[in-house]
């Protein structure tokens, strides 16, 4: 019924990884290429295949995510030794001598947010392991619109020129942080960035946008439509419910901010002052009386507006960023301690509480802000409320380790590092979400230190740890293990070190955004921490090296393996490694969920979905 | 296969190792230098400079020579001033080694019990014993060499009561040398008004207005007569309560002998500028400059500046308070072409729409600003009913600007013929512009208004604001 | 090899997080200290959440790490076979959902106290109807209008400061906070108090600080490239002091430029 997932003799397993040998791996690529042979351009730049897709989503991401982490460096250095000469930016700045120019640092940090949420991160999870993913876990051959897939990747070439044709204009790219609240983003003249950079950030985002709401339709048809026989929705990977619970929230949640974000380029481009109140004198200039020596639209527009808009967007969006995280981890938790998930349907359920408690949290961002505090109330408790399906799922990771088997390979050790920082992170809210405690850290780096713990030491270990994961099933070949655990432990150190110590800076009250604070005598006493954190930064970004060295050597270099290294239950391991076209060589069907490991019904300590007993 | 490796990822930690060690140290300051302006520089039609090359550098030269370097910048001590013992650098010049400088004895307190504010932390780390803990700010460098050499003077465990006085001392009584405040201006202030002081830093591009020249001695906003110099208190206003309306913010934060080192530097900076612009307006067909040249327009310059204090305005009468009748007598002076004649620029209603600061491009019927500033900017007359006053919205400070005029600026000092009532009247009558007297009736309708953000006010969002007024009138 | 460094690792992060906050206020990485009335409250309710908070971090990860360093693959032939415990599900909602909502209840009085309308003083001086004065933000400056003579705000003979905004002691103060361009925050560390002044909005704001003093007013709301340098101070005076201030703005206001 199955031969392919049934080993025809014992297997041998390497207990510290659980890495098998390779099954012959040529000869499983070869009967899926006979029906017909692509040009180059069709299967790897224009191609429909969800696989070469989400690669594509998995390269661009990474690219960015070098851009990102630059630019988070050149932060640090400014706040550790503000207006010194800064190394490799110090040709662009001869009048001040190397030192970076304060309008410069503004872009710099707008451009840090707008990069890594939505340049990297969401394109990692959804985008790069979304489309790998989907197909494979519910056992489809592609995705349900091939071609609106392949136009979901291309969409983010055009936000890729303009966020990057945003660095060339004159006044430098926006610079009104990645929240750009007006009237500093829509008034031209409060802002450099606000000149022309501002408008090259909407019209870049309006695309991602785009992208991203063609990757939610297709995410959410396929897995509602194209799942194999006998797969049904209680027995998908929480891989596969993180990444349609995301979808969800991208679709409900997107249009509001592509409306938002128009309404922003209305305002720029032809003074619609939907956000822009009247009488503004802003820089020497009153927007709402002339524009460009041009009488415009009397304004009296609302600038909470924005932030209403906005954040009905971009909170549900910290969920897309760490919802899929959640079902990466489970599914890794789970392989690699050879036990089943503990609380299947809290877990999904859970991540539903998430998601849905994520639409009425909006105002927590606000509690400051000149909204009638009486709704901080009703936001609080919303809030407060989002951390009991948090605690549910950490307690369930945790039921799902004890009494396993546990194989600390490079991708479990991420997985559980996730989890580690998931805690901090998720605990670190109840704080924010606090209104009277929030009067005072708001703004502050407490929530600097917050939401690096939940999307970078969260969503990005859990990146790591999914890229370690797949990576066999990706390329055919396994990432080396030493070079990987040595990545895992410096990278665990210095994120640690960088941002836990942030929770001080926040409560000794230090604001974010802030150029150079030594100025003041409240946070005077504060560079020595600011230096600690800057060099662990920098620690944390260089040991990446052993990342990338390791990710382009295993591409090349790498141990082949068969079809399931891992000893794996879910789909994707039943198809070949990598899968040809159309994915998997046999029928499939189903019997189980994807979680029956040290299962007593078999000799095994796996027993895949596929397998009849 | 695992082996292959385990080099690969030593090598990795060894540069890691190495990088991080290079970092763990401070990094430099960084070094500009002073430039020629434009105006010396400049090239003709033909690209050809006006200026000879040779004489840009004997100018370059002797500004080097006269003034030092943004990283060692000094006045150059006259042989005259040697022999009479003066020396113009600060803070000698300012606090005297034995109170012969620019302040008295209350201004020193002053200076001195700021001081205590200032580094209060570090004073109680020194009154505790624990110097370690003592933080001298990155930009005063010369603080921080004396701090260093205090501590080299006696070994950790010789430290007694006289050597807390002593470093207590050199904190209380610290007063910025121009190298202390070259770092200060470095760090705020450069980026905006550039190194030399020529309006034209990176951030410049951005604002408007545009951040002041220095290097033509032309200040806006002081109290003084005959388009002087200003003194070191019209500065010193500046910096501490910022030009409202402005990206110029106040710059309290730092401590009063901070800001009054900025103010020292900037006079060096303007100095500067002004002898370039001497000596470039001598010899632009002169290829020779000798040294007398340079030294007398040196002591012409410093001149100016020793003789700002006569050019001070006196007032003479206490400010007046408003009446009915003298804001009343304000406008028909504002509306009169023979005395005021400030509507031809400010408009009838002081909106700053007044024809005359106006040109229409015949072409395009695009209104353009008539004036340009001394600095060669586009100007255009002050919206008065905005509340937004640059120079200060005292009654004193719109007394100085309709008296003296604004320097550097179409606005003229007021004709001889008006007297110091007239002048009073103006400012009455501007007062009221930007500020409609209120009844509580009316601002609470106002308020109201506001509150339930209605529109039946043209101006309900800013009812009671300086800026209000701005529309529906 | 890896397991231990693993569990080494994973234990440390809650054994030198606890050790980090609870060294912080030796390291001055603590609270700057608390000068108005609420500010007590606010740090007790930080205090009361980092408590809870603690117990749940230290007890979560050293399981975690435990659980990495027991539960090996050498150890076992085969991991527990269980697909979760309806018990334990229902006892991890229900202690942590009766936890949150304490959290929740006990913030809601501080939080009236300091935003609601109803929190706002009544008594004294100055009132939501009668305010000190006026605070004025804008890129790059703060900027204060106190009523002067008549009391009465918006009239010629306000009296305008830069930079320093003067209030008198353990008095309730209730100012109105206004922008004149973008979005800035009025931010006391010491006062534990943020409000966002909003353009084209009044909005009033009350404290009643407790020390004399004088306390840097920071920017907490990115406001243009100058943000990093929209600083003020707030001093706090007796009273007399602050009469003698108002007195001192007068005077000033009104010289003829003669000391």
């Amino acid at each position: 019924m199955n031969p392919v997932s049934t080993p025809a003799a014992p297997v041998v397993t390497h207990h510290s990884t659980g890495l098998q040998p390779g099954e012959g791996a040529p000869g499983t690529m070869r009967e899926h290429h006979d029906h017909h042979e692509l040009g180059f351009l069709r299967k790897y730049v224009f191609s429909v295949d969800h696989k070469i897709i989400g690669l594509q989503f998995l390269f661009s991401g990474l690219v960015f995510l070098v851009l990102g982490g630059l630019m988070a460096m050149a932060i640090r250095y400014q706040l550790a030794w503000p207006w010194k000469p800064m190394p490799g930016l110090s040709w662009m700045f001869p009048a001040t001598g190397g030192a970076i120019t304060p309008e410069f640092y503004t872009m710099l940090f707008t451009m840090h947010g707008t990069i890594m949420i939505f340049f990297v991160i969401i394109p990692l999870l959804t985008g790069a392991f979304g489309n790998f993913l989907i197909p494979l876990m519910i056992g489809a051959p592609d995705m349900a619109f091939p071609k609106l897939n392949m136009f979901g990747y291309w969409a983010m070439w055009p936000a890729f020129v303009l966020i990057l044709m945003g660095f060339f204009v004159e006044g430098g790219h926006a610079a009104g942080g990645w929240t750009s609240y007006p009237p500093l983003s829509t008034i031209e003249s409060a802002a450099p960035g606000s000149l022309s950079g501002q408008t090259y950030w909407l019209m870049s985002l309006t695309w991602v946008g785009v992208s991203s709401m063609m990757g939610a339709v297709n995410y959410v048809t396929t897995i509602v439509k194209m799942r194999a026989p006998g797969m049904t929705m209680m027995r998908m990977p929480l891989s596969v419910w993180g990444l349609m619970i995301a979808a969800f929230l991208q679709l409900f949640a997107l249009p509001v901010l592509t409306a938002a974000s128009i309404m922003q380029l209305l305002d720029r481009v032809i003074d619609t002052g939907f956000f822009t109140p009247t009488n503004l004198i802003v820089n020497n200039l009153t927007p709402d009386s002339f524009a460009h020596g041009m009488p415009a639209a009397a304004a009296g527009g609302q600038p909470l507006l924005w932030q209403h808009l906005f954040w009905f967007y971009s909170h549900p969006a910290v969920y897309i960023l760490v919802v899929p995280a959640m079902g990466f981890t489970s599914d890794i938790l789970a392989v690699h301690a050879r036990k089943p998930i503990f609380g299947y349907k809290p877990m999904v359920y859970s991540m539903a509480a998430i998601a849905g408690l994520g639409f009425i949290v909006w105002g927590h961002h606000m509690f400051t802000s000149g909204m009638n505090p009486a709704l901080g109330m009703s936001f609080m408790v919303a809030t407060i409320m989002i951390a009991l399906p948090s605690a549910i799922k950490v307690f369930n990771w945790l039921g799902t380790l004890w009494g396993g088997r546990i194989r600390l390979n490079s991708p479990m050790l991420f997985a559980i590092g996730f989890v580690s920082m998931f805690i901090i992170g998720g605990l670190s809210g109840i704080w924010m979400a606090a209104t009277p405690v929030d009067i005072y850290i708001h703004d502050t780096y407490i929530v600097v230190a917050h939401f690096h713990y939940v999307v970078f030491a969260g969503s990005m270990f859990a990146i790591f740890s999914a890229i370690y994961h797949w990576y066999p099933k990706m390329f055919g070949r396994v990432m080396n293990e030493t070079l990987g655990k040595i990545h895992f432990v410096g990278t665990f150190i210095f994120t640690n070190c960088t941002f836990y110590m942030m929770h001080q800076l926040g409560v000794a009250g230090l604001m974010r955004r802030t150029a150079d604070p030594y100025a003041y005598d409240v946070y005077a006493h504060l560079q020595p921490l600011n230096e600690f954190i800057t060099l662990s930064a920098f620690c944390m970004f260089a040991w990446q090296i052993f990342f990338v060295v390791n990710f382009f050597h295993s591409l090349f270099w790498g141990y082949r393996v068969g079809r399931n290294p891992w000893e794996a239950n879910s789909l994707e391991w039943d198809a070949p490694s990598p899968p040809g076209h159309g994915n998997f060589d046999a029928p499939l069907l189903v019997h189980r969920g994807p979680y029956e490991y040290s299962s007593p019904e078999v000799a095994e300590d796996y027993l895949p979905q596929t397998r009849t007993v | 296969m695992r082996i292959r490796i385990r080099p690969l990822a030593l090598a990795g930690l060894a540069a890691l190792g190495a990088c991080q060690l290079d970092l763990a140290s401070e990094p430099q300051t960084p070094t500009v230098h002073y430039a020629l302006s434009p105006r010396t520089t400049e090239v003709d039609a033909e690209g050809e400079p006006i200026v000879a090359p040779a004489t840009q550098e004997h100018i370059a030269g002797s500004l080097a020579m006269l003034f030092g370097s943004p990283a060692n910048p000094r006045f150059l001590r006259t042989s005259e001033w040697v022999d009479d013992g003066f020396d113009p650098n600060w803070p000698t010049y300012a606090v005297g080694d034995d109170g012969s400088g620019e302040f008295d004895e209350d201004e020193l307190a002053a200076l001195q019990s700021d001081n205590r504010r200032d580094f209060a932390r570090e004073l109680a780390a020194i009154e505790a014993g624990e110097f370690e803990r003592v933080r001298i700010p990155s930009w005063l460098p010369d603080l921080a060499g004396a701090w260093s050499a205090h501590l080299a003077s006696k070994p950790a465990d010789q430290r007694d009561e006289e050597f807390k006085t002593e470093a207590a001392r050199l904190l209380v009584e610290f007063y910025p040398t121009l190298r202390d405040s070259a770092e200060l201006y470095r760090q705020q202030c450069l980026h905006c008004h550039g190194t030399e002081g020529g309006g034209d830093g990176p951030t410049s591009r951005f604002l408007n207005p545009r951040p002041r020249d220095y290097r033509r001695g032309i200040f806006k906003f002081t109290a003084q007569k005959d388009k002087s110099v200003p003194t070191r208190a019209d500065l010193y206003t500046i910096l501490d309560e910022g030009v409202t309306g402005t990206a110029m913010p106040s710059f309290r934060r730092f401590s009063k002998a901070e800001i009054h080192g900025l103010v020292d530097y900037v006079r060096l900076l303007s100095m500067r500028g002004m002898v370039e612009h001497d000596l470039v307006t001598t010899v632009t067909n002169d290829d020779v400059l000798s040294a007398e040249t340079v030294l007398e327009s040196y002591a012409g310059v410093w001149e100016k500046w020793n003789k700002a204090p006569e050019k001070w305005t006196e007032v003479a009468s206490e400010v007046p308070a408003p009446t009915r009748e003298s804001i009343e007598r304000g406008r028909t002076l504002f509306m009169d072409a023979a005395t005021g004649n400030c509507f031809s620029c400010h408009g009838a209603e002081g909106r700053g729409d007044g024809a005359s600061a106006f040109t229409t491009v015949p072409e395009t019927g695009e209104i353009l600003p008539a004036y340009k500033d001394d600095w060669g900017n586009e100007i255009i007359p002050r919206n008065l009913r905005q509340g937004i006053f640059r120079g200060g919205r005292r009654p004193i400070d719109i007394y100085y600007r309709v008296k003296n005029g604004i320097n550097g600026t179409p606005m003229p000092a007021a004709v001889s013929s008006m007297t110091d009532e007239d002048i009073w009247a103006l400012v009455h009558y501007v007062g009221a512009l930007s500020e409609q007297p209120r009844t509580r009736a009316n601002r609470a309708a106002a308020h109201g208004a506001n509150q339930h953000g209605n529109g039946q006010h043209g101006d309900s969002q800013s009812g009671d604001s300086p800026s209000g007024g701005g529309s529906g009138h | 090899m890896m397991r231990l460094i693993a569990f080494l690792l994973l234990l440390a992060v809650p054994v030198l997080g606890v050790w980090t906050f609870v060294t912080a206020a030796d390291n001055n990485w603590w609270f700057p200290p608390a000068y108005s009335t609420f500010a007590p409250d606010i740090d007790w309710l930080f205090d009361f959440i980092m408590y809870m908070v603690a117990f749940t971090f230290v007890v979560t990860e050293v399981a975690l790490a435990w659980f990495v360093l027991k539960y090996s693959a050498k150890r076992h032939d085969k991991g527990v076979f269980t697909h979760g415990s309806h018990k334990l599900e229902m006892i991890w909602t229900a202690i942590p959902a009766v936890a949150l909502l304490v959290i929740a209840f006990t913030q809601m009085e501080t939080f009236a106290n300091i935003k609601f309308a109803s929190g706002f003083p009544t008594q004294g001086r100055f009132t939501r109807e009668k305010p000190i004065a006026q605070v004025w933000a804008s890129q790059f400056d703060w900027r204060v209008r106190y009523p002067g003579d008549d009391g009465v705000l918006g009239t010629v003979d306000d009296l305008e400061a830069a930079y320093e905004f003067v209030v008198p002691v353990n008095e309730d103060v209730v100012f109105e906070l206004r922008s004149r361009d973008v979005i800035h925050s009025w931010f006391v560390p010491e006062f534990r108090l943020k409000q966002d002044a909003l353009p084209g909005h009044t909005i009033p704001v009350w404290f009643n600080a407790t020390k004399e003093g004088s306390y840097d007013l920071v920017c907490a709301e990115l406001c243009g490239w100058g943000h990093y340098k929209m600083s003020g101070r707030v001093r706090v005076v007796s009273a007399q002091e602050f009469e003698a201030y108002q007195a001192d703005l007068k005077a000033k206001w009104f010289s003829n430029g003669k000391e």
